[in-house]
């Protein structure tokens, strides 16, 4: 029997390819995720160990912040203890070592860099033998007016040796004469990020503003120990009143790789879900494949039946022939994965965000999990096809059964209805918290589609049949005819496209109610005119200002105010020492009077003292915090103060001001923490022209190149840019399942076409011609579309808008319709219809007159 | 039209060749086949199986082409029909009778009957097809699909199809071989009518005697030739021809 299933296989190589192909499209994503998350890993993994291939121990402060993202901020240690390490036996270089954040610009005022990759200005030690960088053209920097640069950066941005740039750091804006350029351990560039290297006290002054004081002192061994020893010795050495910790060199580089895997497995979930949800629309075209060839052999296998088949040798051949095409489908699709990751790792090599060493890295786990995944999602889609199959009665094989069965049973009815109610049930409480109700509820959701379907693709193609009618006559009244005839079949194809359309629509709502609750609030919030916003990022902030910008603006007489907004990473401690904070936002209370309108529940921007916080309303419900409350905060440098509450604002729609706690930017002035203004907000002075205003605070923010001037209508449009920036993403990653969808158009078509060859070829006979034949079948799958689209949009309004009303409470105001989307969604699910349409179509107009009014 | 002195002639073939493969698996299914169908007049071919019967059939169709020869309809020469104006010929001047897999299972009986001209964009002629539907006592079924259908109805439904664009000539083949000889004979007397009361032109292949006989002429096919033929037949002289093919 196993080996007639084998035999099948082979003999209807035409459909398998085509089942085989919805499996392909879905398993090659999930391949791709693994292979490309393996490879940036892989990447990074790598550059780390380059950077400290040659540190046999690593010094740092003890002193540090965490985030809620596992990394540490951490204070700086006294160059003073470098002579002390230096004079460790087994020690044969050590060196300071600052790292922060630096943009250059060119004579020509374009900034290096990619604006994706960070922005990193150091120190460079030329007698170092443990750094990573070796300059490969002119010399080092040697004093406060040289700096050296990264080729990527140096070639891209066409800098040579002898040119002048203009560098933004902490301190400000400053000159510098290019005289070096330096390669990354044999690289041009360290996977896209700019480099301004620096002499060591520059970098102290410049890039740290803290002069006396590294990031690090990076020790190399002379080789007569281990690693491990030489850092006791070194720890030994400094003594625990240094409050430093040493590391070996492998702990540093691990540590570094570990902090990776934890940013990257984030990222590789997300897109793993994405992957899931095409391999899920996949199932819908693979299950009615299955379906649809065991209808068409439901003759045969009765003949199988007949003859002495039983009905669990006829299932299990069904199912191994699933089995067979489920191996070979994710084992392409294993393949097309590798194509997918490779060609994503060019792409971002096109757009300048390569990664050093393009080769693919491929693990074991990438392909057992895209294996299992694909082979588990054919079988299963293939179990019941397989037991109906089984049911057929050997009678069927001498009586003419139609193969299309459109009966809607009662216990269809039954099931559907049933997970209508848990998929609501789950996702109303799933939206309170517990994400695998979430899940569940969206997995029942799905059922309740492929159960309730058919009863509503019928009626709605039986509607739609006389409109057809109208207007393209009978070729539209035979499509019409067609894609009711098998409503179970049309609701799979078409629940397909309508699943991901679900979620295009659902999202395009979600995005359409955030860009407008912006507009609104940050509308409502922000006072002024103008704003300037930062370019440029740094590892963990995007968007550097110096904190020079917001004052050198606000001194101008045609400004009445100019906050800066920056942000500190601290460590926020109640009165029983839990941690109840991570950061807090800077800002200068005297002029956010003026420029940013907080509703606040109690205080006021007035009581922003220098030992005052002021916490959102919903951080202060959680933690139980009231004004008069005492908080200690503890600083990168392991200095701590106390504060007191002094006022709580409503959060409730999330503005200008991002985040819990709120602070004087004094406060931060003298505690080590690297502060940026990542926006400043201005007024414009009573009695100044737009135009006035605008010139003076262009002629500041032209002496800065990371500053960006925006009008508050540019301000308002760039922060739903961004919206729309992500959105834009989330829809690349759907469309890897509309493009399964419209494969499951195709397939289905072309299973039809086949089904319906005879009709077909009496059609053409009698007269129809083939354009006629064509139209019908394009007509089809419009229909199909037309029903997918309905699904899909009613199904994802639905989903906006619980989504929308369960964020109510973080500030999303109302429900907007995103119209314009849903329109555009439709408009290109009905032309990739008439696209899918072209293959079948094709087949069909060239249907064989006399094969089928042969009399067999 | 039978009042017509010189009879014209509704579809015919010059010397058509029909060969099928090459070499020793060669067929000659049609060899050397000269005929015309008078217009206005009820057909019969017969012949032992593989007498080249059904292929004879769909060369005058044009739904098959000719190896050599040539084959007409009307007054229009088929080989020289790409194959659109083809489709336009087979929907406007021919009609089809199938013996099986007659009609759309999707259409209604009217759907099917209508369908030719509903294909060509006509509205057709309303006074005709109420005539010829009252003519095979459809009325009542109209509404119904094939599936709702005995064979003998959707039989009837096919031949309905097949007057409905009034064409210059109705092909049959094997009209009645998967019917009873009660709705056989059914189906027969109204292609007879057809032929006496609207002078449609009808060419029917059969084995059956019995149907030869409901024809103003027969023709006898073997070998892919026309070996005889027989005018005003019955059923025993048919038969008696027939019988002689065995010998
Ligand atoms: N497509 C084809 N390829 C090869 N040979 C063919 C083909 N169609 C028909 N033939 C051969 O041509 C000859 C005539 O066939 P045809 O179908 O016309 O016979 P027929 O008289 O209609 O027979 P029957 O009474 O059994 O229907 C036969 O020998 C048949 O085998
Ligand atoms: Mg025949």
């Amino acid at each position: 029997m196993f080996r007639l299933s084998l035999r099948n296989v082979w003999a209807r190589k035409g459909r398998l390819l085509l089942t085989a192909l919805a499996i392909i499209a879905g398993t090659a994503f999930l391949s791709g995720v693994f292979v490309f998350s393996d490879t940036i890993k892989g990447s990074f993994d790598s550059l780390f160990t380059t950077a400290y291939s040659k540190t046999d121990a690593f010094v740092r402060s003890a002193d540090k912040v965490e985030s809620d993202f596992g990394d540490a901020t951490r204070g700086r240690v006294p160059d003073s203890l470098v002579p002390t390490v230096r004079a460790v036996p087994g020690v044969a270089s050590a060196n300071g070592d600052v790292q922060g954040f630096a943009l250059v610009t060119s004579a020509s005022g374009t900034n290096l860099g990619n604006g994706n990759a960070p922005n990193f200005g150091g120190s460079f030690s030329p007698d170092s033998t443990t750094t990573p960088w070796a300059v490969v053209q002119g010399r080092a920097a040697t004093n406060g007016t040289e700096v050296v640069l990264d080729k990527q950066s140096s070639d891209t941005g066409k800098v040579k040796i002898g040119d002048t740039v203009k560098i933004t750091a902490k301190a400000g804006v400053q000159d510098f004469t290019v005289v070096g350029i330096a390669k990354f351990a044999g690289h041009d560039s360290s996977l896209g990020a700019t480099w301004a290297l620096f002499d060591l006290p520059t970098a102290q002054a410049f890039v740290a503003q803290d002069p006396g004081k590294v990031d690090a002192i990076v020790v190399g061994g002379d080789g007569s120990v281990s690693q491990t020893t030489l850092a006791q010795r070194i720890e030994a050495a400094l003594g625990p009143d240094s409050k430093t910790e040493t590391l070996t060199g492998q702990q540093i580089t691990a540590e570094n790789q570990s902090q990776i895997e934890k940013g990257l497995s984030f990222f590789k979930t997300v897109l793993s879900i994405f992957a899931l949800i095409s391999l899920a629309v996949g199932s819908f075209i693979i299950y009615n494949v299955f379906s649809i060839s065991a209808a068409q052999r439901q003759r045969e296998n009765a003949l199988l039946r007949a003859i002495g088949a039983s009905s669990g040798q006829v299932t299990r051949s069904m199912l191994a022939e699933a089995l067979a095409v489920g191996i070979g489908g994710s084992l392409l699709g294993f393949v097309g994965g590798l194509g997918l990751a490779t060609g994503i790792t060019r792409l971002l090599d096109a757009i300048g965000l390569g990664l050093s060493d393009s080769s693919l890295t491929v693990k074991p786990n990438a392909f057992v999990y895209t294996m299992v995944a694909g082979i588990a999602v054919t079988l299963a889609c293939g179990v019941a096809p397989a037991l109906r199959a089984g049911k057929v009665p050997p009678l069927a094989a001498l009586r003419d059964v139609s193969v299309d069965r459109s009966d809607i049973s009662r216990s269809r009815l039954v099931v559907g209805f049933s997970f209508l109610v848990i998929a609501v049930l789950a996702i109303i409480g799933g939206l309170t918290g517990t994400t695998i109700l979430l899940a569940i509820g969206v997995i029942a959701l799905f059922v309740t589609l492929i159960a309730l379907g058919p009863l509503f693709a019928g009626p709605f193609a039986r509607l739609a049949t006389p409109a057809l009618t109208k207007v393209r006559g009978v070729v539209g009244a035979i499509a019409g005819r067609n894609a009711s005839r098998n409503p179970k079949r049309v609701a799979l194809t078409a629940g397909a496209l309508g699943v991901g359309l679900a979620l295009l629509v659902g999202v395009a709502a979600l995005g359409s109610s955030i860009k407008s609750s912006i507009r609104e609030t940050v509308g409502q919030q922000f006072l002024g005119q103008y704003t300037i916003t930062g370019s440029g990022s740094t590892a963990g902030s995007e968007g550097v200002l110096p904190l020079t910008v917001a004052a050198s603006v606000a001194k101008l007489p045609e400004v009445a105010g100019a906050t800066g907004v920056g942000a500190a990473q601290v460590h926020i401690a109640n009165a029983a020492g839990q941690n109840i904070g991570k950061l807090v936002a800077l800002i200068d209370p005297v002029s956010a009077a003026k420029t940013i309108n907080l509703t606040f529940v109690s205080g006021g921007w007035n009581d922003l003292t220098a030992d005052a916080l002021i916490v959102s309303k919903s951080k202060a419900d959680a933690e139980h915090l009231v004004p008069g409350d005492v908080v200690q905060v503890g600083f990168l440098d392991g200095t701590t103060t106390q504060l007191t509450i002094r006022g709580v604002f409503d959060d409730k729609n999330a503005g200008v001001l991002s985040g819990n706690f709120i602070a004087d930017r004094q406060l931060a002035a003298t505690t080590g923490v690297d502060v940026f203004d990542a926006q400043i907000y201005i007024v414009r002075a009573p009695g100044v022209s737009d135009a006035q205003a605008t010139a003076a605070i262009e002629s500041v923010v032209k002496n800065f190149p990371s500053a960006k001037f925006q009008t508050r209508e540019q301000f308002i449009s760039s922060q739903t840019n961004q919206v729309d920036t992500l959105l834009n993403v989330i829809y690349a990653l759907l469309a890897m399942s509309i493009f399964i969808a419209v494969l499951g158009i195709v397939i289905t078509l072309l299973l039809s076409v086949y089904e319906r060859r005879r009709e077909l070829g009496l059609m053409r006979a009698i007269g129809t011609t083939r354009a006629q034949v064509r139209g019908s079948v394009r007509w089809e799958a419009v229909l199909t579309a037309l029903i997918g689209t309905a699904m899909g949009v009613g199904l994802g309004i639905a989903l906006g808008w619980i989504v929308v009303k369960a964020l109510a409470d973080q500030g999303l105001n109302s429900f907007t319709l995103p119209v314009q989307s849903i329109v555009v969604f439709a408009v290109v699910a009905v032309v990739l219809a008439v696209l899918a349409a072209w293959l079948p179509a094709r087949r069909a107009a060239k249907a064989d007159i006399l094969a089928a009014i042969a009399t067999t | 039209m039978t009042e017509q002195s010189t009879v014209t002639a509704a579809a015919g073939a010059v010397d058509a060749i029909k060969v099928y493969g090459t070499g020793d698996s060669e067929v000659r299914a049609l060899d050397g086949i000269t005929v015309s169908f008078e217009a206005g007049r009820f057909s019969a071919i017969m012949g032992p199986s593989g007498s080249g019967k059904s292929t004879l059939m769909h060369c005058l169709a044009g739904l098959d082409s000719l190896s050599s020869g040539a084959v007409f309809i009307g007054e229009t020469y088929l080989a020289s029909l790409n194959d659109k104006q083809l489709t336009e010929l087979r929907r406007t001047n021919v009609g089809f009778i199938f013996q099986a897999y007659n009609l759309i299972p999707t259409l209604t009986a009217y759907e099917n009957i209508t369908l030719p001209l509903l294909l060509g964009g006509s509205k057709g002629d309303d006074e005709w097809i109420d005539r010829v539907i009252t003519a095979v006592g459809l009325r009542d079924r109209l509404k119904h699909r094939p599936s709702e259908l005995s064979g003998g109805q959707q039989q009837r439904v096919a031949v309905a199809r097949a007057l409905a664009s009034k064409p210059t000539i109705i092909f049959a083949d094997e009209p009645t071989g998967n019917l009873d000889s009660r709705a056989g004979a059914e189906i027969l007397e109204f292609m007879r009518r057809a032929v006496r009361e609207f002078g449609q032109t009808i060419v029917m292949v059969t084995h059956d005697p019995v149907a030869a006989s409901y024809a103003d002429r027969v023709i006898f096919l073997a070998d892919g030739r026309i070996v005889d033929e027989m005018q005003q037949p019955t059923a025993e002289r048919v038969l008696d021809r027939m019988k002689r093919f065995g010998e």
